[in-house]
């Protein structure tokens, strides 16, 4: 079921690489959170000061799982690069038992390849607890910037997208049902179109 | 290299040992010294070059200048990083990793600081045993691009 979010999405547009907005599937993901007496958080991004600072007013153990730092290593195609998966437990340096409660993968799933995807879920579902959320924002416009971006969080329910300088590229506008034959071990929990061209789709184990 | 490394400390308004705490004395592992072991003292302790085994500083700061290496599990009062470690890194009051820190391990402290910039691995544990207030909107002041990190977690 998608929410349109309108023009309540888009707050502010300081220029073409910075953008901040509400986000509706963020302020599900601290609902979770709150409710919560701790949670484990696997945050997907790089380390930012104002995401440790915001989350450091809950009582979560964070783990920083800073996939962008591998990138360079596979050049141009480390979508699709097989040897890629494998990295996803040397970067997180998880231990066999570590489960997640929620887990932040941010626009990461667009610049996976669909094989990478697949293995990126199972890998995921090995560490999630039954009831873990995960937040992802899909692309829906024809293209997307080259490269991920960092999300700062503002608030419960307001982000700060910083994209890098570089040139746009095709996206692989996932749709829901998409993303879940990628993903089988997942199902739709909520998500959220918005006007500035993602979907954030809130994501739970089956 | 002694100089900046204080002045550092000093920017980064480390706390100041108060008396009786504990020394106010500073020692410095030079860039070209290494140490095997466990090494326990009461004063600050500013490392630029290798260490390996573990550190305790109960009452005390730590710096790992840009040079520093340590593979140690680490506990002071404050503990700063510039350089590389590979370890826990155990804070009593606070735990800062600067631009240039590179730190593979997991984080304890009652306060967290990551300087956007740094390499960290690893996992922070928040708020032990004690649920605080919900945070206020960060400023987008505060979190733009070029912030430095001096937006301490900070938990009552």
């Amino acid at each position: 079921m998608f929410r349109a979010q309108g023009a309540a999405a888009r707050v502010s547009a300081s220029d073409d690489n910075e953008l901040t907005y509400r986000s509706p599937g963020l302020q599900l993901i601290f609902e979770r959170i709150s409710s919560a007496d701790k949670v484990n958080i696997l945050d997907l991004g790089p380390p930012l000061s104002s995401n440790v600072e915001f989350l450091s007013s809950y009582p979560c153990r964070l783990y920083i799982g800073d996939w962008l730092q591998w990138l360079p290593l596979y050049g141009d195609h480390w979508g699709e690069h097989p040897a890629f998966s494998p990295l996803f437990s040397e970067m997180l340096s998880l231990k066999a038992d570590d489960q997640f409660d929620v887990i932040l993968g941010w626009d990461m799933i667009n610049y996976l390849g669909e094989e990478n995807i697949r293995r990126f879920s199972r890998f995921l579902a090995e560490h999630t607890h039954a009831n873990a959320l995960c937040f992802f924002s899909v692309a829906t416009h024809k293209e997307m910037a080259a490269q991920p971006a960092k999300y700062r969080i503002l608030s419960k329910g307001s982000l700060h997208c910083e994209q890098a300088d570089c040139n746009p590229c095709p996206s692989p506008r996932f749709t829901q049902s998409r993303l879940l034959e990628l993903m089988p071990e997942f199902q739709s929990h909520r998500s959220f179109l918005l006007q500035n061209g993602r979907q954030e789709q809130i994501l739970r184990i089956r | 290299m002694f100089g900046k490394a204080e002045s550092e400390m000093n920017e980064m308004q480390v706390p100041k040992v108060s008396a009786g705490a504990g020394s106010r004395e500073q020692a410095t592992v030079g860039s070209s010294i290494a140490i095997k072991g466990d090494l326990v003292g009461e004063e600050d302790l500013v490392v630029h070059g290798r260490l390996e085994g573990t550190i305790t500083l109960k009452q005390n700061s730590l710096l790992i200048g840009k040079d520093g290496h340590i593979k140690a599990d680490v506990r002071a009062r404050v503990i700063i990083v510039e350089g590389r470690v590979e370890g826990g890194l155990f804070g009593d009051e606070q735990v800062i990793i600067k631009k240039s820190g590179v730190v593979q391990g997991n984080i304890e402290a009652p306060r967290v600081a990551l300087e956007d910039g740094c390499k960290f691995k690893g996992s922070i544990e928040m708020n032990v045993g004690t649920k605080v207030a919900e945070p206020a909107a960060v400023g987008k002041t505060a979190t733009g691009n070029g912030h430095k990190a001096e937006a301490v977690a900070i938990r009552k």
